[in-house]
């Protein structure tokens, strides 16, 4: 019985450690914590006539300051998941990740959202844009 | 006293299990959720900021999806349709002919993989998304580019999943609230 007690409470401290620790870190509660959101309206313009709406993308857009491009679609490498860098940018081997890098040394990582059924990666020699990286 | 040191083996067996059991709670939580890097705060603001630079036609909901994503008081989301101010976060949202996906998210990185870069990151919006599934795609893809990564279950349009919901769920915004509370 003594036995019982004393495994109980120490059962019980530890499922407290870990829902405690879990809310603070990772907020892992369904329930929403009031400091995380507050209502803003300035952040967001009103829609405007655009001229560039729905045209083709220039690839890479990037500031006037910064340096040369780094991610060009097509010219990266596919960062094998059983290395380091592999391991810390796409720990869960998550197939809708791709982590790249570029010829430059510098990494990215490339989020795709599949059309159900199609590959989204068909690897045509001809549109680099639809490569892995 | 035999019994007492079983007892008391026992026990730091427990307790190394708990916390065990604990550690991996606290990897999930951060795995599932949070890629480990985020956006920086630049260019003397407040806090994070970032703005989609909108090249959508008025098919894709970027506005209402930017809208959604500032309820978060740890960042400044907007739609813009040009970059205010030279040195933020100014993602362009492309909209593609894409056959084989609804939406990309391209996030470039520094060397240590801490923060996300401005030069080259952008997201694309397909036209092979059907309208009825633009906005959970466009809260998608707009979450990634916050440092969010998917989750799985979730009642969240970040869910990894064929279909998902439309929106970010309560967790998603305690995530944003811990990471960018904590981090520079």
């Amino acid at each position: 019985m003594k036995r019982l007690v004393l495994a109980s409470l120490v059962l019980a401290l530890g499922v407290a450690a870990v829902g405690t620790a879990t809310a603070v870190v990772g907020g892992n509660d369904d329930s929403l914590n009031p400091a995380a959101v507050e209502p803003k309206t300035a952040a967001v313009d009103e829609l405007v006539d655009d001229p560039e709406a729905g045209k083709p993308p220039t690839y890479a857009p990037r500031g006037t300051d910064d340096g040369p491009p780094s991610y060009v679609p097509g010219l990266a490498e596919v960062v094998p998941p059983d290395t380091p860098a592999g391991r810390k940018l796409n720990p869960t081997n998550d197939p809708n990740v791709r982590a790249c890098r570029n010829p430059d040394g510098t990494y990215v990582v490339i989020h795709t959202t599949p059309v159900p059924g199609k590959d989204p990666y068909p690897n045509d020699p001809e549109d680099l844009r639809r490569r892995p990286c | 006293m035999l019994r007492d040191k079983r007892w008391g083996i026992r026990s730091v067996l427990l307790a190394v299990t708990t916390v065990a059991v604990f550690a991996l709670a606290v990897q999930i939580a951060f795995a599932n959720h949070y890629g480990g890097y985020h956006l920086a705060v630049l260019n003397g603001h407040s806090q994070a900021t970032i703005w989609f630079v909108d090249r959508t036609d008025t098919t894709w909901p970027v506005t209402a999806s930017a809208d959604e994503w500032n309820r978060s008081s740890r960042l400044t989301v907007g739609r813009r349709a040009e970059c205010p101010h030279s040195g933020d976060y100014c993602p362009p949202v492309h909209q593609v002919n894409a056959p084989g996906y609804y939406g990309r998210t391209v996030r470039p990185l520094n060397a240590d993989f801490t923060h996300i870069s401005r030069s080259g990151f952008f997201v694309e919006l397909s036209t092979s998304t059907p309208l009825s599934r633009r906005r959970s795609v466009a809260c998608h893809e707009l979450g990634h580019a916050l440092g969010l990564e998917h989750r799985l279950p979730a009642d969240s349009c970040l869910r990894n999943d064929s279909v998902f919901p439309n929106l970010p769920d309560d967790h998603d915004f305690n995530m944003l609230y811990s990471v960018y509370s904590h981090t520079p």
